[in-house]
């Protein structure tokens, strides 16, 4: 049962975990899939990373995956492999319908928290949910 | 006994809610049986389309049945899936403390289970020689029985497993 991977979890500049946060004004359903969803990927192997469970978004946003599981409705926590190897970051959860995440702009802020985490190791931290 | 401390502080914690343990509870059944159907189909090399005409169901009920989220599986269900990967199926009511001990390797090794045939299966081994223990006696005999190979790991030391010689104490040569 060895985790293979560490999952951290993004922190904004005044400090917040903004994950943490999220996962706080989550229902306790939302919060076991999370946490299962997390003790599952966090035990194999990249190549394991695989739908249904995880997939990576394209284009501009290849570099960006999402943790995908369903309660009452479609949840995505997007996140990125790093910053340092056998790491992951989550870096915003959100809800989705058909192709609209809630809250809007999910995958913008992703991108640039993503950029974030890369440059300033303080925007980033091991996952306490 | 289960060492609780093996388990985060945090979770521990999220356990003492009625709501998170039993949420809980059943990611972790749903997300077991859905990896479990993935791992055991790809340790046998088998593509979706394999498994589902083994199965005689279409190929969206093997995605399905690989989905965590769908979650809506009768014991028949697992039971024909137990059959066609030919292992043993276990359905029970266990108190949360063992769960816990169990779910915590959720590793893709710990997924994989062995076919009958690689697990306990009678397996022949032409000729063999007995030498009866529990007699006592330095006479040995050839024999066509079927028997458990010793290094399989599953025979009990020194018991032929045949229904002709049950019960009899032997050492396998």
């Amino acid at each position: 049962m060895l985790a293979l991977w560490t999952i951290r979890c993004y922190v904004s500049h005044t400090g917040r975990d903004m994950i943490d946060d999220w996962y706080g004004r989550q229902s306790d359903d939302v919060r076991a899939a999370l946490d299962v969803a997390l003790e599952y990927l966090a035990q194999r192997p990249r190549n394991e990373w695989v739908r249904p469970q995880f997939d990576l978004l394209s284009g501009n946003m290849r570099e960006v995956g999402e943790i995908r599981f369903k309660v009452d409705k479609q949840y995505r926590v997007l996140g990125f492999f790093g910053p340092k190897r056998s790491e992951f970051t989550l870096l915003i959860g959100a809800s989705k319908k058909g192709n609209i995440y809630d809250p809007k702009g999910t995958l913008d802020t992703a991108f640039k928290r993503m950029c974030e985490v890369k440059t300033d190791g303080r925007s980033s931290r091991v996952c306490d949910l | 006994m289960f060492a609780i401390s093996s388990i985060g502080r945090k979770l521990l914690e999220k356990l003492q809610r009625r709501a998170y343990r039993h949420a809980y509870l059943a990611e972790h059944v749903r997300q077991r049986i859905a990896y479990q159907v993935r791992a055991l189909r790809v340790q046998r090399r088998w593509n979706q389309g394999k498994l589902s005409n083994l199965l005689g169901k279409p190929q969206s009920v093997v995605c399905r049945l690989e989905d965590p989220s769908y979650g809506k599986l009768s014991v028949q269900t697992l039971l024909e899936i137990a059959n066609v990967y030919d292992v043993a199926l276990e359905v029970r009511f266990v108190p949360y403390s063992l769960f816990l001990q169990k779910s915590r390797d959720v590793s893709p090794i710990s997924m994989q289970v062995p076919e009958f045939k690689d697990d306990v299966a009678v397996r022949p081994i032409k000729p063999i020689v007995v030498r009866s223990v529990s007699a006592n006696q330095d006479q040995s005999i050839q024999s066509d029985w079927w028997v458990a190979a010793e290094d399989d790991g599953f025979s009990i030391p020194g018991t032929l497993r045949s229904n002709q010689f049950a019960g009899t104490n032997v050492h396998v040569h």
